[in-house]
């Protein structure tokens, strides 16, 4: 493949399904800043990858499995911290979305527990099947609908409270 | 589940931050291929040299086949394996220094994730992953530097980091998006000297932070 071609679709794709695959960073992750440098990572490894990913079609699957297990890897980490490496957040970051600005839901998917959180952005937003979702995070498929189950029962608990 | 979740999750983003432009993608993507190719090629490169030397054993220097009788020069090891092990198994890995950082300690500041040691042996916390490191990238009298690329706590970041002839060490680091290598590098002797860059991000110095150094 040439360069021109691959930097091309590569631009297209980018340009097409970032602010997506960006969107899905933050609901994982919840933070902008964090979300920029997992999909920044995503992108690069999309990059060097490109063209035999998207010989076989699997350019956003791809991306959004790397943004799921970088962050996985980032939560099994012994000495995890929330801004970690950020030098952004002693820097004019980009404004995020202020807190009393956001979304009760969004609010309420942080406070679920992170594999919940996965399970429920895979299944419930992205579309994804049990099995793939199972497969997505290296769970089984009977951890993937116990996560789910307790996930959409604290969503839909914290919702009505909010709006009650 | 009696609510859209999906319709409700797609309304619920408004205000998001800008993204980074795409040309600044592109350029990381090129850098991260280029260096993949040149990881590919030396190790490339190592094997080939391997299965020649390994050839010159079984032959032996007697056997009246050899043509040329200069000795078979091995490539140097800092560029003929896959960077992330080779340089990675470069650093060793202190028990004492990955405990140092406890979970959700570290919010309110950065910190490097390597350090000279005070006989100045380099280390590096558990799990962190050197993709790229280079040693002495800039002279400091009676002591050392080291400028490396790694994984840490879920994000690559290029780093610096100095050990004075009195044993004080000190770390910057930087981000790689929107960075070349080369401004980087260019850039490392005005770090020693005190410089920060461009708070801003992209054009000109890179934006450089300081970093804690904890006590391994």
């Amino acid at each position: 493949m040439r360069r021109e071609q691959r930097e091309a679709a590569y631009t297209d794709f980018v340009a097409a399904r970032q602010t997506h695959l960006r969107r899905v960073a933050y609901a994982i992750c919840g933070d902008w800043t964090q979300a920029d440098d997992l999909l920044q990572t995503a992108l690069v490894k999309l990059y060097v990858a490109w063209p035999r990913v998207q010989r076989d079609g699997r350019e956003e699957a791809y991306v959004r499995q790397i943004l799921v297990r970088a962050n996985i890897d980032e939560h099994r980490r012994p000495w995890h911290r929330e801004s970690a490496g950020l030098p952004r957040t002693e820097q004019a970051a980009p404004a995020p979305t202020s807190p009393e600005d956001r979304s009760v839901l969004l609010d309420a998917l942080q406070d679920l527990p992170v594999m919940q959180r996965k399970t429920v952005v895979l299944r419930h937003w992205l579309g994804l099947s049990v099995e793939e979702t199972a497969t997505e995070l290296g769970i089984s498929t009977g951890t993937v609908k116990s996560h789910t189950s307790r996930a959409l029962a604290s969503l839909q608990g914290t919702l009505t409270t909010e709006g009650s | 589940m009696n609510f859209d979740l999906k319709s409700q999750l797609d309304a619920s983003f408004s205000d998001e931050p800008p993204h980074l432009p795409l040309e600044q993608r592109l350029a990381a993507g090129r850098t991260a291929l280029r260096r993949r190719r040149f990881a590919v090629s030396g190790a490339a490169v190592a094997a080939a040299a391997v299965v020649a030397i390994g050839v010159s054993a079984v032959l032996g220097p007697d056997d009246g086949r050899r043509s040329d009788p200069s000795p078979v020069e091995p490539p140097t090891t800092q560029t003929s394996q896959p960077a992330e092990v080779a340089l990675t198994a470069a650093i060793p890995v202190d028990p004492d220094f990955m405990s140092w950082c406890a979970p959700r300690t570290c919010d309110a500041y950065t910190v490097s994730p390597v350090t000279f040691t005070a006989d100045g042996t380099l280390v590096r916390l558990e799990d962190v992953v050197v993709f790229d490191r280079t040693d002495d990238p800039v002279p400091v009298p009676g002591g050392h530097s080291v400028a490396i690329e790694a994984r840490f706590a879920g994000s690559v970041m290029w780093w610096l980091v100095w050990q004075d002839a009195d044993g004080q060490v000190t770390a910057r680091m930087t981000n790689p998006a929107g960075t070349h290598p080369e401004e980087w590098y260019d850039f490392l002797p005005q770090i020693v000297g005190g410089a920060t860059g461009n708070p801003d991000g992209p054009g000109g110095a890179p934006a450089v932070v300081p970093v804690e150094v904890p006590s391994p």
